[in-house]
């Protein structure tokens, strides 16, 4: 080290160092600026992610409440001699209570001729399908799905396509606890509106509308915000009571 | 005092000599610190900027969900307006429930699975839903409904407005003998108002398995006809590849001071049968 410090010195003539004072000062220094730097950095990540995740959370359930009401404002009985666009026949999930709701729609399926169940001909040919909360599993996230009879075999089962409406859905949380679907029934003119959770085979027949309720969590593991959207659907071909 | 020189210096390329290293003029530790402290007042302006845009996602997101229970609202209210007035005197539900009272009270759509007027979403945001019932003119007996729905500390309302018709005034029924291509069905439009109030109505019906379309007219007996009450086809073709679509185009009748043509709705059945009871709903 030594002949290169002297060369310098010699190139340079009288140069003076940087003191231990000078250099403290700068680290301290650059200590506080770049600790001013990653606390904004971080902070807008933050925002950020905040953001983003509220956004796609609204987005998600939005886009689920929009895919249930097409599909249960066009419900509608499978054949003449079925009077509820309902099904109550299948087993957990694919029944009608407060996390599920089965029921036939023509919605969107134009290439119904070759269903072989019930009504087989035209556009308005009905085809079973269930939208079902899988409940399943500790966590207060559930997922919703929506399934439809794609094998045409008038069931739904492991050969029927099953879509993921959304994610993250807390209905079900003991801190929400809200019902994703409830039934609104009108028996006849004369009589009050009254809601039920779950249809029976003394009900399906009053049906006039369904309340949906959507709660979704936007902020997992975080502080939770709850993007929580509600509708209202009146199937276009249930009894009007 | 002495002056603490600090990093950048510069020299003079191909200057030579003490002279011009007198020139030479570093950062002194104030101006840095004056400089660090003007830098951080402004990041620090800039920080509500950030915590703002949460803010204000936030906010935007709670407009969603307070457009989404007045649109749920207006649902509910479109189910009692689908309903005619009852006969029974024990309580107004229907049609007649339709008017401000009714729909502001605490009652009105607990049977509808509903929250009255004031919804607490999960979080604890309040939201304040109020109702406000009109006369349509000049179309009565319709009657617009407005809900408005604010979130407990946010200045902006949203709103969603429905105009109803009294299903009393205007029923399609369908009758018909057994369900074939050939089996005579029948379609009855009819009206608790007299028929003056119906300009024409026209029934089209759509041929699902071959396509095709045909179109009848209003029968001539039924050609504005004061006393009449009901339009009536049959000998149309039945079965369940038959969509029919109803066509009606109002007259407001002399009573009202001038005989103005209301936009024509139309009556859709994509069921064999049956019939949305609910023209112009969404």
């Amino acid at each position: 080290m030594r002949p290169a410090v002297s060369t310098l010195k010699r190139l340079r003539g009288e140069q003076r160092g940087v003191t231990m004072i000078e250099v403290l000062i700068t680290m301290i220094i650059l200590g506080i600026v770049s600790t001013m730097i990653v606390g904004i950095w971080i902070s807008l990540q933050h925002s950020f992610y905040f953001t983003q995740s509220d956004n796609t959370a609204a987005t998600t359930a939005r886009t689920a409440i929009d895919r249930m009401t097409s599909e249960l404002r066009d419900a509608q009985a499978p054949n003449t001699s079925t009077t509820s666009p309902f099904c109550l026949t299948l087993s957990s999930p694919y029944v009608c209570d407060s996390n599920d709701i089965t029921f036939y729609s023509p919605y969107n399926n134009p290439a119904a001729a070759g269903n072989t169940n019930n009504n087989t001909t035209g556009i308005g040919a009905a085809v079973l399908q269930s939208i079902y909360l899988d409940t399943s599993g500790t966590s207060p996230e559930k997922k919703l799905y929506w399934v439809r009879d794609t094998n045409g075999n008038g069931v739904i089962d492991s050969g029927d396509t099953t879509v993921l409406l959304a994610s993250n859905v807390v209905n079900t949380s003991s801190t929400i606890n809200k019902p994703v679907f409830q039934y609104i029934l009108h028996a006849s003119p004369n009589a009050s509106f009254v809601s039920a959770t779950s249809l029976s085979s003394t009900n399906v027949s009053q049906v006039v509308a369904v309340n949906i309720e959507l709660v979704v969590d936007a902020q997992i593991h975080k502080t939770p915000t709850y993007m929580d959207l509600v509708y209202t659907v009146r199937p276009r071909n249930v009894a009007s009571n | 005092m002495k002056t603490i020189r600090l990093a950048v210096r510069h020299e003079r390329r191909g200057g030579a000599g003490g002279a011009n290293r007198r020139d030479e003029r570093g950062f002194s530790l104030v101006e840095l610190l004056i400089t660090c402290v003007i830098a951080g007042i402004i990041f620090l302006a800039m920080v509500p900027l950030y915590v703002n845009a949460e803010k204000t996602t936030s906010t935007n997101n709670r407009r969603v969900i307070a457009a989404g229970i007045a649109q749920a609202r207006i649902e509910k209210i479109r189910l009692l307006g689908a309903v005619a007035t009852p006969t029974s005197t024990s309580g107004p539900t229907g049609y007649a429930a339709v008017n401000y009272t009714n729909l502001n009270s605490a009652a009105f759509d607990a049977g509808l699975g509903g929250f009255g007027q004031t919804y607490t979403a999960p979080g604890g945001a309040v939201y304040n839903v109020n109702t406000t019932v009109s006369d349509n003119t000049p179309t009565a007996p319709s009657k617009t409904v407005v809900v408005s729905v604010n979130r407990t500390g946010d200045p902006i309302v949203t709103s969603a407005t429905a105009v109803l018709d009294n299903p009393a005034a205007v029923i399609v029924t369908s009758t018909s003998g057994t369900q074939g291509v050939n089996n005579p069905h029948s379609l009855t439009v009819s009206s608790s108002k007299q028929w003056q109030e119906i300009k024409s109505a026209t029934v089209r019906w759509y041929n699902t398995a071959t396509p095709s379309v045909t179109f009848t007219p209003t029968p001539a007996s039924m050609s504005p006809n004061a006393a009449a009450t009901s339009c009536v086809w049959t000998n149309l073709p039945g079965g369940t590849q038959f969509m029919y679509i109803v066509t009606v185009t109002p007259q407001s009748p002399s009573s009202w001071g001038s005989a103005e043509t209301a936009i024509p709705f139309h009556l859709l059945s994509n069921s064999y049968e049956k019939f949305d009871t609910n023209p112009g709903g969404s």
